[in-house]
């Protein structure tokens, strides 16, 4: 060291000086060596490179196999059609469990759930094999949570020697069981892993020296603590009603039910009548249930169920008990029952939270708070719904379970709750992306443990049961306590700035996961006004804005704004990317129910987005006006009706939109209208101009969509059109052909043979879910073909074929793989090397059929267009300038290489 | 390449062979789960996502000597010292261990790149605070604000790592 150094350390601190020494002294930088980079990029082209450079397959049912490649034919509406796509792409995609790939040269089937927390995999032997969820990201590691199902029995063995067998042999006659040979057992684990299983029995075995297993009954709850045990469903025993049979075969257990606990001796059976069985590891979250699936009918009763005999349920070694279920305990519909506990004790207080998943996403949340010595719960006239439940108890990370589904008619299975005591920590730092600076008092929390469906983005006051949330400090550190164990996904905000989430992030119990780094883009904003149908500003109005719902995410984030005195209203913090607006209207308008208005908005870091709207006349004075023999009014034609389902129900909560048929494809974002029906299946759209719209309907939350009707829009003021829709569907799976794994979210778009003329047009496009599922509804009879598309761009589109399509008829199996593509990026210039922007590019593949692969076939402010997902092959490039730039059109070929992306920069002479 | 590199170097027990595996195969799976990959997160976020399942992995397997391990088998004395780090000067023997070494690696990269550079600059490249704000295009109350708050930081991370779990894979 200089002597100035010595000088500058002898004025430091004692924290500094040890930091100099530390870093000095012990910090050794780790850099990658240079021939190890050279590896793992070889390692890496090898994963990107295709294996075999076929032409995809494309698998459709009732159909010949057939190329995707050189079928491909000039559809004259697909460039208009794809432009008006993206204008109606609202993306959205629901979370979903599974992600299934198919189609594997030796037969194959692997299913992965899509949040990674179990997977499977059947082979040609039929067995599957399941593993745990982050083992999903590791090479072929299958250690911790290992199930094999071979021949009708699953095995599951976790790391402390738990053992779990499902056994589900055909019951022997002899016994005297028999089971609705129609029937079947589900068998399903908290994680999300289902199998539907015909006939079957459960068998626990249990160490003592590891974690005991609970089994929740009806009755209560029975802990195994060692040995084994075996429960069996049967159908009707000697003309008795169909239950279940435990048997401890050996070891020890304990029955806890409301009046206590009860030691069960070895040998002991219990009879159960109806009802379920399910069994927790006390140290895990595996939960096995087994119960009687929707088509089990029990077979009738001979005989009245015996009452229950107390010296038998005293436990005397050796009888055979049959204890009848107390009424009140027996599983019902809109009853949620069962208890929770932490470390085998029951807990005294907590809370029980339903975060319905309605669409579109409500605020309102289901909440019951319990306190009760014995840890259990009953929470009756559940409203019938789709839940997420949530048990939070104080000091204790969340316990959530998906996919809690209430009916009026189907019972609710009894849950038992073990809170796990240990939650993961993570910490990290929040800065802002431009200048690398800390962010102080950004709020980071967990989505994946937050009790609510919608969350704000600006500042707004966070859902009251949002605890797990933490605020940064100066330093724009942040630390967030009581994590569930699994995976997560943080989310990050600050004022001014563009939320970012942490991505998927596992964490296991007792773990602190260090070194996140969120960096918050600068916010994109909308702004506009809002009019009255008499032209005058609404004041009051309610905005909510929202960026694209995405798969990983479980809940929606949101900005709110109301309309000052001159209709103007501003949504904040938004992220760059696809948006909507959902205009609430004024008090009086949510009042009388007024469907939300929603328009479609693409927001870019630091700018503002303009997205006016404009009301519809009162209804009253709207209604009193027969459309015909009213004159076109300056507000346009308002359209109303009732949207009803295949079987004639209203649909409500689906999205109507109308696109103007000849709207120019530049403009086509300006010439769409949307609106979601109400409740009775009713909606409204005002303002439509004359002329010819197409009529299209999808779901609410935006995933799908398809064509229904033309519709003549009169010069007139008001037309009111009810829409039947059809029953006919197509259906099947988008996957990778290089992995064999679906593509979740890959973007299928559907086209329809208009009859006679032959030509294709644009019908529909679906929103694939996270397993690369899609269902095309309410299609009408006729010939249809669809194109997958992989919305990260790196598979190349692949289509289906012709597919006909009968009157109501449900095509299911149209399974679409999807190789490699490539990507091209077209920058185009001036003579004097400036950007030209607006510039139209039209990319044509060696058929000759001109496709688009982006949003806009337009260059952008910096001259640049990408196209991503291309076919590799030959393709010419056509690039022309607006005429107002005075610039020579250029035409030019390139070649596009698998997996490869090419840039191509093209300069435009000066026409003058 | 170079963060993840130490980011799963110091989370490995320094084990180079290690690290290389992991960092490979966190590109790899990267590669291969593109699709997967949102956008709106953070990609180094994304790929040390990856790499700590994987370090977790090789944990398990008893391949890695990892940070909670090589601090769950040290020496009590030098949690001590360390917990001191602000008001008594290290010893010679703290500064020593391979624990300390592997809480240093950890904790710098687990801090964000304006705090490390920072601190290497101020403290490895021995630059003045003025040096430095020419270096970045700071100025000098901007520096030394900068160079406070990382002080700060490197501290809270480094007692969180040496005293709780040892951090994550």
């Amino acid at each position: 060291m200089s002597s100035g150094s010595e000088r500058r350390a002898s004025d430091e601190s004692v924290f500094e000086r040890n930091l100099r020494a530390l870093l000095t002294r012990c910090y050794q930088p780790a850099k990658a060596d240079p021939a190890f980079r050279a590896r793992a990029r070889a390692a890496c082209l090898a994963a990107v490179l295709p294996s075999a450079r076929g032409a995809p397959d494309v698998r459709v049912a009732g159909a010949d196999r057939r190329s995707a490649r050189g079928e491909r034919r000039q559809l004259p509406g697909w460039t208009r059609a794809a432009a008006a796509l993206a204008a109606l792409l609202l993306v959205a995609v629901p979370a979903t469990l599974w992600w299934i790939s198919e189609a594997r040269g030796d037969g194959r089937r692997d299913a992965i759930l899509a949040r990674g927390e179990v997977a499977a995999r059947c082979g040609p032997s039929e067995r599957w094999q399941a593993f745990g969820a982050d083992e999903s990201d590791g090479p072929d590691d299958r250690d911790v949570a290992h199930a094999v199902l071979a021949s009708g029995s699953l095995q599951v063995v976790t790391p402390a020697g738990l053992g779990l067998d499902v056994e589900l042999p055909d019951l022997p006659a002899a016994t005297g069981a028999c089971i609705d040979p129609a029937s079947r057992v589900r068998l399903e684990r908290t994680t999300g892993l289902e199998a539907e299983l015909e006939q079957g029995g459960l068998s626990l075995t249990c160490a003592n020296s590891g974690p005991a297993w609970t089994l929740a009954t009806p009755q209560g709850a029975l802990e195994l603590t060692d040995g084994s045990l075996t429960a069996r469903v049967i159908g009707a025993e000697g003309g008795g009603p169909a239950g279940a049979v435990w048997l401890l075969l050996d070891g020890s257990a304990a029955l806890r039910g409301a009046s206590g606990a009860r030691s069960l001796p070895s040998g002991r059976a219990v009879s159960l009548r109806l009802g379920a069985i399910t069994a927790y590891a006390a140290d895990d979250d595996a939960h096995v249930a087994v119960h009687p699936g929707p088509g089990f009918v029990p077979p009738s009763v001979a005989r009245p169920p015996e009452p229950l005999d107390a010296a038998e349920l005293a436990g005397e070694p050796g009888s055979a008990a049959t204890a009848a279920l107390p009424t009140a305990n027996l599983p019902a519909p809109r009853v949620l029952q069962g208890s929770v506990l932490s470390g085998g004790a029951p807990v005294t207080s907590f809370a029980l939270v339903l975060v319905p998943q309605d669409v579109p996403p409500r605020a309102e949340v289901e909440r019951l708070e319990v306190s009760a010595a014995d840890g259990r719960f009953r929470w009756a006239d559940v409203a019938p719904g789709n839940y997420v439940l949530f048990v939070l108890a104080p000091a204790a990370p969340a316990w959530k379970r998906s996919g809690v589904v209430v009916t009026a008619s189907e019972p609710l299975q009894p849950l038992v709750v073990e809170l796990d005591a240990n939650g993961a920590m993570v910490s990290g730092f929040v800065t802002d992306r431009a200048t690398g600076e800390p962010l102080a008092g950004a709020v980071v929390l967990s989505e994946t443990d937050a009790p609510a469906r919608l969350l704000p983005l600006d500042g707004s006051p966070m859902p009251e049961l949002v605890t797990v949330l933490a605020v940064t400090d100066e330093l724009g550190f942040f630390q967030l306590d009581r994590l569930t164990a699994g995976q997560q996904l943080l989310r990050a905000t600050a004022s001014g700035h563009a939320p970012d989430w942490s991505g998927p992030l596992t964490v296991q119990p007792g773990e602190h996961a260090e070194g996140l780094l969120f960096r918050l883009a600068p916010e994109a904003r909308v702004r506009g006004h809002v009019l009255g149908a008499d032209g005058l500003p609404s004041v009051g109005a309610i905005l909510i804005g929202s960026p694209q719902p995405d798969t990983l995410r479980p809940c929606v984030s949101y900005s709110f704004a109301a309309t000052g005195d001159d209709g103007s209203y501003m949504l904040g913090n938004q992220p760059a990317g696809a948006g909507i607006v959902i205009l609430l209207g004024d008090d009086e308008a949510r009042a009388s129910g007024t469907p939300p208005r929603i328009q479609a908005t693409s927001l870019s870091p630091g700018t503002d987005a303009v997205v006016d709207f404009t009301l519809a006349p009162a209804v009253a004075e709207a209604a009193a006006l027969p459309s015909a023999s009213v004159a076109a009014a300056d507000a346009g034609c308002r359209l109303r009706g009732r949207v009803l389902g295949p079987d004639g129900a209203a649909a409500p909560s689906a999205m109507i939109s109308l696109v103007r048929e000849d709207a120019p494809a530049a403009k086509a974002s300006e010439q769409w209208v949307g609106a979601m029906t109400a409740p009775d299946g009713s909606f409204d759209v005002p303002g439509l101009s004359p002329g010819t719209w197409e009529l299209f309907i999808g779901d609410g939350d935006g995933t799908s969509l398809c064509r229904v009707c033309t519709v003549e829009v009169p010069a007139a003021r008001e037309l009111v059109l009810d829409v039947s829709l059809t029953g006919g569907s197509l259906a099947g799976q988008a996957t990778s052909e290089e992995s064999g794994q679906p593509v979740s979210r890959a973007l299928l778009i559907l086209m329809r043979r208009d009859e006679p003329s032959g030509q294709w047009s644009f019908h529909g496009r679906q929103l694939a879910d996270a397993s690369g599922r899609f269902r095309f509804e309410h299609l009408a009879a006729g010939r249809y073909e669809f194109t997958a598309h992989d919305m990260d761009g790196v598979l190349a589109a692949s289509s289906s074929g012709d597919v006909l399509l009968t009157q109501d008829q449900d095509l299911d199996g149209l399974d679409v793989a999807l190789r490699l593509g490539s990507a091209l990026l077209v920058r185009v210039t001036d003579a004097r090397g400036a950007p030209v922007a607006d510039a139209l590019v039209i990319l044509t593949d060696a058929a000759g059929t001109s496709r688009q692969f982006a949003a806009s076939p337009r260059t952008g402010a910096e001259g640049v267009l990408r196209s991503a997902g291309m076919p590799p092959g030959l393709w010419r490039v056509a690039v022309s300038a607006p005429p107002e730039a005075g610039l020579v059109p250029r035409e030019v070929s390139v070649e596009l290489r698998v997996g490869e992306a090419e840039e191509l920069e093209l300069v435009l002479p000066d026409a003058r | 390449m170079d963060a993840l590199y130490e980011f799963v170097h110091y989370r490995v027990g320094s084990d180079r062979a290690l690290a290389e595996d992991v960092v490979q195969d966190t590109f790899v799976i990267a590669i291969e789960k593109i699709a997967g990959f949102q956008g709106s997160s953070s990609l180094r976020t994304w790929l040390c996502g990856i790499a700590r399942n994987l370090i977790r992995s090789a944990r398990r397997k008893r391949r890695a000597a990892s940070l909670p391990d090589l601090l769950e088998g040290a020496d009590d004395r030098i949690f001590e010292m360390l917990e001191e780090i602000e008001r008594t000067e290290l010893p010679e023997w703290a500064l020593q261990r391979q624990e300390t070494a592997a809480l240093v690696g950890a904790t710098l990269s687990s801090l964000p790149p304006d705090y490390r550079h920072a601190l290497l600059q101020k403290y490895v490249e021995d630059l003045s605070v003025a040096d430095m704000g020419a270096v970045n295009g700071r100025g000098t109350k901007a520096t030394e604000s900068l160079l406070t708050r990382a002080r700060v930081a490197f501290a809270r991370v480094f007692a969180l790592l040496s005293g709780g779990a040892g951090g994550a894979a």
